[in-house]
């Protein structure tokens, strides 16, 4: 069942919800892709989410190659999931796999905003590919820091094209992590407050790290399904990478969100906690911040 | 502030089309807004200058008593006795109006409308006083010209001590063939 507080807690936002015009504009279901399963959700009426195992080697996560080894295999299995929890022919959000972005991020300058060419070409630097195939985008956050991100164009494609093939529209397109940013910097903290958010997957993890309001790091790392100690050590490097002495607050989502927060706090990490434990749940909580969002 | 990062296909151009045909259609309007305003204030100017010439008509015929009042009033007169008497059955008043308006030179002026309800084919005579031959010559052939007038025929030509000429015109209509 769906968490109560992890749906849009805007007055306006509900209350046009229940109009005609909203829910013709407005996406009500959404789709996350990882590598071993699809979770599809639907909160048009009563929400409704579920999970489906895929076969191995369908999905293999990159930032350089294309993804998924059979498109109409996949489209198959989405039509399935989505008409489970009563979805078709609508406006999805579309969450992918965080393995298939690339992220930096850009502190912010003191004088001036740096244009959008320039923010291009610092993002083109870490690419593993031209940034002609690229589709970039870049998030300012209230400090002035950019968040950039970039998915080739060759993977993207692959899952519109799941989208398309199930008879739905595109709506808002982010990656599984990198769409908790916004929510996680605009807290009102105090100055040089550490903030560190784990989100947990069966394969990887997303560290990104908060002080006083504004993002400094975001690195998405590869781990192995129950290892714990390897995800705790790198949070706890946090402090030590970023100049600060301790984490001031540690939140923690996704698979064994529960187990490593327990090795942290024996750690010594004082404030611990806990968004969601469980990789559906948080992938659940991503697509719901991408239908707050609305279209594009 | 973005609410975040968007990686799917760009969206700008379909906004970008719907902003230019906003763009256009509100140029189009306003192009024609604008020319009705001018159109307007043009006739508002023609009106107002209409208005002025027929109060100061008025007035220098109510101070000189003027003769070519009382001649305009009498042409006026006849041509709605024109109406009621038959003629307009071939040629209403407004026709003969426009007849006149078109067929009358510059140097020519009107002082008289009669007609021949009775005669076959109905006709109108004319009288009207010109300052040179010329102009004589001028309008029998400008109201010959009109597709409404069968045959015309200057009946006199009288020199007055002025010098100027007072000629009768006798203007037969063109019967209107049934369909």
């Amino acid at each position: 069942m769906l968490r109560r507080e992890a749906t849009a807690n805007y007055s306006i936002v509900r209350a046009m919800r229940g109009s005609r015009f909203w829910r013709w504009r407005q996406p009500s279901a959404g789709v996350a892709f990882t590598n071993h399963s699809i979770v599809a959700l639907n909160i048009a009426n009563e929400a409704r989410s579920g999970e489906t195992e895929l076969p191995g080697g369908l999905i293999e996560s990159s930032a350089v190659t294309p993804n998924i080894q059979s498109v109409g295999e996949l489209a198959q299995i989405v039509e399935r999931a989505l008409a489970d929890v009563g979805v078709a022919r609508e406006r999805l959000a579309l969450v992918l796999p965080d393995l298939a972005t690339t992220t930096v991020v850009l502190p912010a300058r003191e004088r001036s905003r740096r244009p959008a060419r320039e923010l291009r070409r610092e993002l083109a630097a870490g690419l593993p590919y031209p940034v002609g195939e690229a589709r970039c985008d870049f998030w300012r956050g209230q400090h002035d820091e950019i968040l950039g991100v970039a998915v080739r164009t060759a993977v993207v494609q692959q899952y519109e094209r799941i989208v398309e093939a199930v008879d739905c529209q595109l709506g808002w397109v982010d990656s599984a992590s990198l769409c908790h940013i916004p929510s996680q910097v605009s807290r009102r903290v105090r100055a040089e407050r550490l903030e560190v958010h784990a989100q947990l997957y069966a394969d990887h993890y997303c560290l990104t790290v908060v002080r006083g309001g504004e993002l400094i790091d975001t690195r998405i790392k590869l781990r192995s399904a129950g290892d714990f100690e390897r995800v705790a050590r790198e949070v706890l490097r946090a402090p030590v990478l970023h100049d600060s002495e301790t984490i001031d607050s540690l939140h923690l989502s996704g698979k064994d969100a529960a187990a490593v927060a327990e090795l942290l706090r024996d750690a010594g990490v004082g404030e611990v906690r806990v968004d969601c434990d469980g990789e559906r749940q948080h992938l659940v909580s991503s697509i719901e911040r991408l239908l707050e969002r609305g279209t594009p | 502030m973005r609410p975040g990062i968007y990686l799917g296909p760009p969206v700008g151009r379909a906004r970008r089309l719907v902003w230019l045909l906003v763009a256009l259609a509100s140029l189009g309007t306003s192009f024609h807004v604008s020319l009705y305003i001018r159109e307007r204030g043009e006739l508002d100017a023609v009106r107002a200058r209409v208005e002025r010439q027929d109060v100061r008509g008025r007035a220098s015929s109510q101070e000189t008593g003027d003769a070519l009042g009382d001649e305009a009033r009498d042409v006026l007169a006849r041509l709605r006795a024109a109406s009621a008497s038959g003629v307009a059955s071939t040629m209403s008043s407004a026709q003969i109006l426009h007849l006149l308006s078109r067929a009358l030179p510059d140097q020519v002026a009107l002082v008289g409308v009669s007609f021949e309800p009775s005669s076959t084919p109905p006709s109108l005579l004319l009288e009207a006083v010109a300052r040179r031959e010329g102009d004589v010559t001028a309008l029998q052939k400008a109201v010959a010209d009109s597709p409404r007038v069968a045959a015309t025929k200057l009946l006199g030509e009288r020199t007055s001590a002025d010098g100027t000429l007072s000629v009768r015109l006798q203007v037969e209509l063109a019967m209107e063939r049934s369909p």
